[in-house]
């Protein structure tokens, strides 16, 4: 279970000389093997990307040398001589001398994954593979480790490895003060291996001494015999040589002066224009040329800032419960203090991000050997490698996603000349993409390859006994699709070196899930196949759901949570009922095991049957028959379960805390965390409740009919807040762009308007009071501003408290408030929230204010039919519709929607599909035969989701289909069918008439 | 309790608490601090052995109740306890419940004597927590190993997590 294994510290604290090489090398060598590849691809930049080989070999070679890593140092040599040699020309950049290179690269990638036992290895093999591109070169090598160099004629080499040298090496002396003059001349320390020099670079003793001296004043200098824990067995220690040297010039040409390439050069002190100061004080290095912007850091001491972060934000609202609220000054400090600690926690997070390039720069290397390897021609795209993710998550990553890259090269593109007979480029293509997505990433491997063949999958699954016959016939494509993804399955024919080893796509699945990820397969023969995998962005912060039971609150992770079903069986809604030997909960129509949380936690044995013919006689009859309940709707694999809870508290995203090992082991508890009040909860596993209770060892339950409709109480995302101090207000937090706090002394009155500056741009204070029968914002306390998701005017909504986002299930009551600009009310946390249409209230107050700017004139507005029978969603979809500048008719069923359009025309029908009367498929097929509105585009609105309805949709006549209810969605899906569809411009041009 | 031994033999200092009035301690080398109490969240399904968490400056700890595994009486926490929290190479993120803890008494080391399993001492119950045995002025102090005493916990969730009592402890060990 992927909880468990959060905590597992991923990266050990890297402090030694050792580590910080094998880091760094590793990052050179990446960069390397893109640089090669780019190269041979023909990269606009050749010369830059010469320039950035030659700047990474030298580093490695600089830090083997540093940590006395001697058969690295000498590749590392070797491959600089090569890649000197292109750049002079004297050799090309061939696919072989490339190969040549990266299997040097390799062979040095192996070394540093072992450094302890680099030195035994033999390097005879990749050094003569180098020995062709190296002897091209001018002065003949004779033999691996005698490689002859002339002195490097790089002009600026700015790349010498500062880590070699410390500011410690380079006491500062009295003599060294004395002889140096702060105002005109920087002091640079330089350190250095005599015998380095002579070996790689054919710079004697005396040249060096000579070429120090010439650099500038030497004030200091001396040489060290040996630095006995530095190397390990080189041939020859480093015979170091420091020297204190004052120079007029700045730093970059005192190192093309002084022309040693293999010296660290820092610079001690700079020209200081102001008075000397007694105790010099170490100036910054010169910069290396990347990378200044960079540091490396800690996991555990991120973990920890995170800790002290979230301390802080205890103290604080300990702080805050201590404040006087009626001390302004007092409360506005707290705020500030507020905002700065939720900054805090928010930056210590994205300290763990890294951009998924970390990642994704492998790959071309990866397609290019396996593109070699099978005789293909593949080319790799990449985009969105700036996307961040979660240290952890990359990592989880990294396996599964090679593993469909891999799959893509070897299942997925076909041989060039079978490309060529089906007409495509002999070239394929495989593009690899990151986005975020609703706080989520998702990671698209998309090939142009042969396809998935759905009649090949069946055969498989026969054969391998998956699945029979005439299960696979009920299966749609993409449940077809989902079977590669199981255990033991290849549709390869034939089994090759590169993927279809048994171990397959179920690893892809299996992994993705640990981490709370999933994958969905898209394909069409012929054309191609596309992975979207989608990720959660941290695992160190969960979205959860926080629930009580008892006295105690526990928080269920939302990736395991399908819904929360609140049960009012006084309201004649759904009640949980028994079977023969176990609780069920009826829910539309299908049958969902049902748990009881009191009772897991009660049970230290897992469940047996007698377990459950207790609780069952314990529950039933129900004594208190009336009672609201609350079921979160687990799901776990493929299993599916009601968990009886007490309370539901609403969500939160919680930081992720490890539990102590011990406590593992009881299954059901998979991490903890400290909620705001300081308290620790636990965080349950869906899984370990469900294999506690003997759900897991249960059939499997029926696939439910589609995801929550308003009729049983859905969880939606709300803003709670206030205008005035009586009523509670509500609307979807989807709806809100941002909430901004505005100082009431900073709202201008222009005429009857107020307006507010923010960020800038004037925006329109809206009192709600002036339109809905409301109590008065007060004079008093803090304000905000929300400013709605409504690209139209430039409005926000005034309100003095904001109360919460909290996830709730929650009835709309559409009959209590009957009045414009109100969508209903409902029961939250005991009180009446009043869910407010914002949509509407704005072109109420625009109106209000004689401003119709933004709203389309009247004739070139394109009329839209809703067929819907929910009140609340009729209301949502029209002021959706309306703020997107349309013009809105309504009707309840199918039958009244026929009746409708034969009113009068219209440019789209946007239509449910579940209603009484006459559904939206029947309505949508009279549409459809019906001559007169064949031509009308037609969008499935609905609360199914899932490949089979959306193909039933299709199938009656429906050209769009999508989920309730995102406004963003919704306009964009109708921009989308009317701007295809030339009836459409038809119409609106009758209209204009 | 001022229990200090001058003299020039080595000492060994204890962090003295009590447990049903028996004194009992645990050599001071091994403990990183003494807490007042916290709000615990208690841990369904785990043994009596485990008292909860706690939030120890943003540190979720877990705390043990020796009293179960001593074949004492778990009485939960009282106005007296205390949570002795173990230094983190003894057992990572764990305190003990104990009662009136943070006396320090420094002994010298020669007077702690291997514990035996004396019939009337409460050592008796559970030999293997108790490193040693120090006769004070007035009372007897047991020296608790916080290592075993994590050890045997962790037995405990391997063992299905059944109620610790004085015979299963001793089938045990």
């Amino acid at each position: 279970m992927g909880v468990a294994r959060l905590n597992e510290d991923p990266v050990s604290v890297e402090t030694s000389d050792n580590q910080r090489f094998v880091v760094e090398a590793r990052e050179h060598l990446a960069a390397m093997t893109a640089a090669l590849i780019a190269l041979e691809r023909g990269d606009a930049d050749p010369r830059a990307r010469v320039e950035q080989l030659l700047r990474a070999a030298h580093s490695v070679k600089g830090g083997a040398g540093f940590t006395g890593r001697r058969n690295v140092e000498r590749l590392a040599h070797a491959l600089e001589t090569a890649i000197e040699n292109v750049r002079e020309g004297r050799i090309a950049a061939s696919a072989e001398a490339i190969d040549a290179m990266l299997a040097v690269l390799d062979r040095v990638g192996g070394m540093i994954d072992d450094l302890e036992h680099s030195d035994e290895v033999d390097i005879s093999e990749p050094m003569t593979r180098l020995g062709p591109l190296i002897d091209a070169a001018a002065p003949p090598a004779s033999g691996p480790g005698a490689i002859e160099a002339r002195p490097s004629p790089r002009t600026t080499d700015a790349t010498v490895d500062a880590s070699m040298a410390q500011v410690s090496d380079f006491p500062l002396s009295e003599r060294v003060r004395s002889g140096w003059s702060p105002g005109t001349s920087f002091l640079y320390g330089v350190k250095l291996d005599w015998f380095a020099c002579e070996r790689e670079f054919g710079i004697d003793p005396l040249e060096v001494a000579r070429r120090l001296e010439d650099s500038g004043t030497l004030l200091d200098s001396r040489v060290d015999p040996a630095e006995g824990s530095l190397h390990q067995g080189p041939a020859r220690p480093p015979l170091w040589c420091r020297a204190i040297i004052a120079a007029t010039l700045p730093p970059e040409e005192f190192s093309r002066r002084l022309d040693i390439p293999c010296a660290a050069i820092l610079c001690l002190q700079q020209v200081s224009g102001g008075a000397p100061s007694d105790a010099p004080r170490p100036a910054p290095r010169p910069r290396p040329p990347a990378a200044a912007t960079s540091l490396r850091i800690s996991v555990p001491l991120i973990d920890r800032m995170m800790e002290l972060a979230g301390e802080l934000a205890l103290v604080r609202n300990q702080a805050l419960r201590a404040t006087d609220p009626t001390n302004a000054s007092l409360r506005r400090l707290m705020r500030r203090l507020d905002s700065v600690t939720t900054d805090l926690q928010d930056a210590a997070l994205r300290m763990r991000m890294q951009p998924v390039a970390n990642l994704f720069d492998r790959f071309p290397r990866t397609v290019r050997d396996l593109a070699r390897q099978v005789g293909k021609q593949i080319e790799l795209q990449i985009t969105g490698s700036e996307v961040e993710l979660d240290k952890t998550v990359l990592e989880a990553l990294a396996d599964p996603l090679t593993h469909l890259i891999r799959n893509c090269c070897d299942h997925g593109i076909e041989p060039p000349e079978q490309r060529v007979r089906s007409g495509k480029p002999p070239t394929g293509l495989i593009t690899l993409g990151a986005r975020q997505d609703r706080g989520q990433i998702v990671i698209e491997v998309r090939d142009d390859g042969k396809g998935l063949d759905p009649e090949a999958i069946k055969r498989k699954a026969i054969e391998s006994g998956i699945k029979g016959r005439g299960e696979l016939d009920a299966l749609n494509e993409r449940q077809l699709f989902d079977l590669i993804l199981l255990s033991g399955f290849s549709t390869a024919a034939r089994v090759t070196d590169l993927s279809g080893r048994g171990v397959g796509m179920d690893v892809v699945k299996t992994n993705l899930e640990q981490i709370g990820g999933s994958v969905e397969i898209d394909s069409a023969i012929g054309r191609g196949t596309l992975f979207s995998l989608r990720l959660p962005l941290t695992l160190a912060i969960m979205p959860c759901q926080l629930v009580s039971c008892g006295e105690r609150r526990y928080a269920i992770p939302q990736r395991d949570l399908e819904e929360i079903v609140l049960l009012e069986p006084d309201r004649g809604r759904a009640r949980i009922e028994c079977t023969q030997d176990e609780e069920v909960l009826r829910l539309r129509g299908a049958l969902v095991p049902v748990v009881r949380l009191a009772e897991v936690l009660g049970s230290r044995e897992p469940f047996t049957a007698e377990t459950r013919a207790r609780i069952i006689a314990r529950h039933h009859p129900p004594k208190e028959p009336t009672a609201r309940q609350y079921v979160a709707i687990l799901r776990v694999g493929s299993h599916r379960f009601g968990l009886v809870v007490d309370n539901v508290l609403g969500s939160e995203d919680i930081v992720v805390k490890p539990l102590h090992p011990l406590l593992r082991q009881l299954g059901i508890f998979g991490a903890a965390t400290i909620l705001g009040d300081g308290a620790v909860a636990l965080i349950l596993i869906g899984e370990g409740i469900a294999r506690h209770s003997g759900i897991l060892h249960r059939p499997l339950v029926q696939e439910l009919p589609g995801p929550p409709d308003s009729a049983t109480g859905a969880s939606r995302t709300l803003m709670l807040f206030r205008h005035g101090p009586s009523e509670l207000l509500a609307m979807p937090l989807a709806d809100v762009r941002r909430v901004v706090m505005i100082r009431r002394d900073r709202i201008e009155r222009v005429g009857d308007r107020e307006l507010v500056n923010v960020d800038g741009a004037a925006v329109g204070v809206f009192r709600l009071d002036q339109v809905l029968n409301l109590s008065a914002c007060p004079d008093e306390g803090p304000l905000f501003l929300i400013l709605p998701r409504n690209p139209r005017a430039s409005v926000g909504l005034l309100a003095s408290a904001i109360v919460d986002t909290p996830t709730l299930p929650f009835q709309l009551d559409d009959r209590a408030y009957k009045v414009d600009g109100v969508l209903g009310s409902s029961m939250i946390r005991g009180q009446i929230a009043i869910f407010i249409d914002v949509d509407r209230l704005v072109q109420m107050w625009l109106d209000s204010n004689g401003a119709s700017r933004g709203s389309l004139p009247r004739a070139a507005r394109r009329k839209v039919l809703v067929v819907e029978d929910t009140r609340f969603f009729q209301r949502l979809i029209t002021s959706y519709l309306e703020s997107g500048g349309f013009d809105v008719a309504l009707a309840a069923n199918g039958a009244e929607g026929l009746a409708r359009l034969a009113e009068g025309p219209f440019d789209l029908i946007v239509s449910d599909i579940e209603m009484p009367v006459m559904d939206g498929l029947e309505f949508a097929r009279r549409v459809r035969a019906d001559a007169r509105f064949a031509g009308i585009p037609m969008l499935a609105l609905t609360t199914l989701s899932g490949p089979e309805h959306r193909a039933r949709a299709a199938e009656s006549g429906f050209d769009g289909y999508e989920v309730k209810l995102d406004r963003d969605i919704l306009l964009a899906a109708v921009g989308a069918l009317l701007g295809s569809d030339r009836t459409a411009i038809v119409h609106e041009a009758s209209a204009n008439e | 309790m001022n229990d200090v031994v001058p003299g020039r033999a080595a000492t060994t200092s204890c962090c003295t608490f009590r447990l049903e009035q028996r004194l009992y301690g645990i050599v001071v080398a091994q403990v990183r601090e003494i807490s007042p109490l916290l709000a615990v969240t208690t841990v369904p399904q785990a043994p009596a052995a485990v008292c909860g968490l706690v939030n120890l400056r943003s540190r979720i700890h877990l705390i043990l109740d020796p009293r179960p595994l001593l074949g004492l009486a778990s009485v939960g926490s009282t106005a007296e306890s205390r949570l002795l929290i173990l230094k983190p190479d003894v057992a990572k993120d764990v305190g003990l419940l104990v009662e009136r803890g943070g006396d320090i008494v420094h002994v010298p080391s020669d007077r702690i004597e291997v514990a035996t399993g004396v019939a009337d001492s409460p050592a008796h119950a559970a030999p293997h927590l108790v490193g040693g045995v120090c006769k004070l002025d007035a009372e007897l102090m047991m020296i608790l190993d916080p290592t075993q005493l994590v050890d045997a916990v962790s037995r405990l969730f391997r063992h299905g997590g059944a109620m610790p009592t004085t015979t299963t402890l001793e089938t045990i060990t």
